[in-house]
């Protein structure tokens, strides 16, 4: 007969309670331990500021722990391309628009574009660009680490890499210098998830002089005496500062030739040269060059760096957006389908976008 | 020893396990998804950079926003304004008490306030708001019957504050001004209504109830008349847009074409970035009558209204709607209304 255990038999129903004990036991520390550790995971559920903690520039992103972001990166864009297909806009025949003023401001201020790019950003980033805002540019280039004459993309002998965007810059801005001063009158430098409105850049820039040593982007106060612009967001040259640029660029006693922050060295860069920072806010206050996509902006979902960084308050909202706003960052390439949607076509009937005075004086 | 030592380790390992399931960290589908509810199916979107973004929408949901002051300098208004007073839209915003901080503010400070009359309809009377509460409790399944007691009310004492009458959700986002340019084609004595046209359900269809539909002066008449009638008009239960739809067809109210002279909707069931990239769910395809287009053929210059939009992203809508331009452009008037009516 089996003995099963029983309160009459000590020793077995001793051992059978010591190990319930332990299962139990276990069990408690186990589920104290599941709790802790995906709460911990998870993060907790503190406003979300405290949580983000980016370090350096733009270059040097460093995500910590918690999901809560309100704003997107790099790495959110790269989720984002998948299912993403061109979209042709067709119907500018019944827009009865009246352009005048804009086909005027776009043969008297020459803008030539170079963006950043890369051999593995063309198709999935690059090509967008070049379907949606980038057409309106006088002179495009697009600019990668290799030729691709099809495409066409022009190779400048940089490896590809956060570690070398410099050399790319410093390079690019050299090839544009010895090839195509003559083109344009301003030269702006965007990344293939930069969004610009040519527009509105052209007419900001009806109020400058590109024969001053000047240029203009969303500015940072930081790391450089004057200043400098974030790369995302696109900074412009006048014509004078390629030409400084051109004649001792090349110096590495003036000008870094790789490594770095790109848009910091290139920043100290100019200053080096005499390249004043200018000032692109509008008669509002509002700013025109953003290096966020239009949403964080609205929302003041901002990075803790971004507060040390932004020259102007890094204020938030619409009334911080000019109305005649220049450029985005970090816009995945369906939303740059989706910018020219809301900005070229959708409209409400009946009111008709006046010519705003928003230009201030001569800025410097 | 080394028993007791893995039944300890055993139970650890239960513990965890129990607790990442409770939890949903072990599920494999992105834990933040779309759900849809039209007619009787609940489908929902999986897709994982919808689900991301979504996420984001989320988190941002929890920041404020700041107000519109609307400083313009030289816009010229005169034809909205004329179609403004000449094309009397009176909204009415589906709405909640759990809403009412959250989605019902951000239509009232955004799109709504362009209505000619605008009243927000909860299950419970707040009088700050101001919400007119409906005597029916919260939830999907009483949708029906709040839309039913919605209309009541409102031919029992708005029917002269308007010309047409429009429900939307408060997740719905409107653009009133190309409302009233398209309506001020149509006649209001007809008994018609319009909206996002789906195709099954009802024989002539119905319209979404998320996408918001627009009932004429007459259509308001003949469902204030008989639409009480159970026989006529089922009072609740169901799914809300395709129960009033089948109450109009059996009051002989028509369904109308919004669409434009292009071909394009005015009316959408989805926010405006799955239109244009057209990343649509599987039972869009049986249910659009205009051949659930994507991208560019989708959605008109002179588009009416969107839906699944987050409070947020009314606020970025706003933004690029009435206030980012390029400069030098001035849009033109186009001619996109069709010359007849339904």
């Amino acid at each position: 007969m089996t003995r099963f255990p029983s309160y009459r038999d000590p020793i077995l129903f001793g051992k059978m309670q010591s190990n319930t004990l332990n299962f139990v036991f276990g069990l408690t520390i186990g589920l104290v331990f599941a709790y802790v550790g995906i709460s911990y995971m998870t993060g907790p559920p503190t406003p979300w500021p405290t949580q983000m903690r980016y370090v350096a520039t733009e270059d040097q992103e460093t995500k910590l722990r918690s999901p809560l972001r309100s704003f997107l990166t790099h790495e959110d864009l790269e989720k984002i391309r998948a299912i993403v297909q061109p979209i042709e806009f067709m119907d500018a025949h019944v827009h009865n628009d009246d352009d005048k003023e804009a086909r005027r401001l776009e043969k008297e201020i020459r803008v030539l574009c170079w963006v950043m790019t890369s051999p593995e950003n063309l198709e999935s980033k690059a090509k967008h660009v070049r379907s949606t805002w980038a057409r309106r540019c006088n002179k495009l280039l697009f600019i990668s680490s290799v030729t691709n004459k099809t495409f066409p993309a022009i190779g400048i002998d940089v490896p590809e890499g956060r570690d070398h965007l410099t050399a790319k810059t410093m390079k690019a801005f050299k090839y544009i210098y010895e090839h195509h001063m003559d083109d344009a009158d301003w030269f702006m430098k965007a990344d293939d998830d930069t969004y610009v409105i040519l527009e509105n850049l052209r007419y900001f820039l009806s109020s400058q002089n590109t024969n001053e040593p000047i240029y203009f982007g969303h500015h940072f106060k930081t790391i450089v005496k004057q200043g400098y612009f974030s790369g995302g967001a696109g900074y412009v040259l006048s014509k004078e500062s390629m030409r400084r640029f051109g004649a001792h660029g090349s110096n590495e006693t003036v000008c870094r030739q790789d490594g770095g922050a790109e848009d910091a060295e290139f920043g100290k860069c100019m200053e080096n040269l005499g390249v004043k920072v200018g000032n692109s806010t509008d008669k509002l206050g509002r700013s025109r060059f953003h290096c966020f996509d239009p949403d964080t902006h609205l929302m003041g979902g901002y990075p803790d760096w971004y507060y040390q960084y932004d020259a102007h308050g890094a204020k938030k909202g619409r009334e911080s957006i000019s109305d005649y706003a220049i450029s985005f960052h970090y816009v995945p390439v369906d939303k740059m389908y989706a910018m020219e949607f809301y900005i070229y076509h959708l409209r409400p009937y009946g009111i008709e976008s006046g010519k705003q005075e928003l230009n201030q004086g001569r800025s410097s | 020893m080394t028993r007791t030592k893995t039944r300890f380790m055993f139970g650890l390992i239960f513990a965890y396990v129990a607790i990442s399931y409770m939890t949903g960290h072990l599920t494999p589908r992105p834990t933040l998804m779309r759900s849809l509810k039209n007619g009787n199916q609940e489908t929902q979107l999986s897709s994982e950079w919808r689900s991301f973004l979504t996420h984001l929408e989320t988190i941002r949901a929890l920041l404020r926003f700041d107000e519109f002051t609307d400083a313009h300098l030289k816009n010229e208004d005169d034809e909205a304004r004329r179609l403004e007073s000449e094309v009397r839209v009176l909204c009415w915003i589906m709405t909640s008490p759990k809403n009412l901080d959250s989605r019902a503010t951000a239509v009232r400070r955004t799109w709504a306030r362009r209505c000619n009359k605008l009243l927000f309809i909860s299950s419970v009377t707040n009088e700050t708001f101001p919400t007119i509460g409906i005597e029916l409790p919260e939830g999907r399944d009483h949708l029906t019957g709040k839309t039913i007691k919605a209309f009541k009310y409102i031919y029992e004492h708005h029917i002269d504050d308007a010309d047409w009458f429009m429900k939307a959700d408060d997740d719905t986002y409107v653009i009133l001004e190309n409302l009233r340019y398209f309506l001020s084609g149509q006649n209001s004595n007809e008994p018609i209504f319009f909206g996002h046209h789906f195709k099954t359900i009802v024989k002539q269809g119905y319209f979404s109830g998320g996408a918001g539909y627009v009932l004429s002066k007459e259509a308001l008449r003949r469902f204030g008349a008989k639409g009480n009638d159970e026989t006529i008009c089922r009072q609740d239960g169901g799914a809300e847009d395709a129960e009033f739809g089948k109450c109009m067809e059996t009051l002989g109210v028509k369904v109308g074409n919004s669409t434009d002279k292009l071909g394009r909707n005015r009316f959408h069931c989805f926010d405006p970035d799955t239109h244009l990239m057209g990343g649509y769910p599987d039972w869009y395809y049986q249910y659009d009558a205009n051949g659930a287009k994507k991208g560019r053929d989708s959605i008109s210059d002179y588009t009416i209204s969107f839906h699944y939009v987050t409070p947020e992203k009314m606020n970025a809508l706003e933004f690029y709607i009435y206030h980012l331009r390029p400069y030098g452009l001035k849009s033109g008037k186009q001619e996109l209304n069709q010359d007849w009516g339904s």
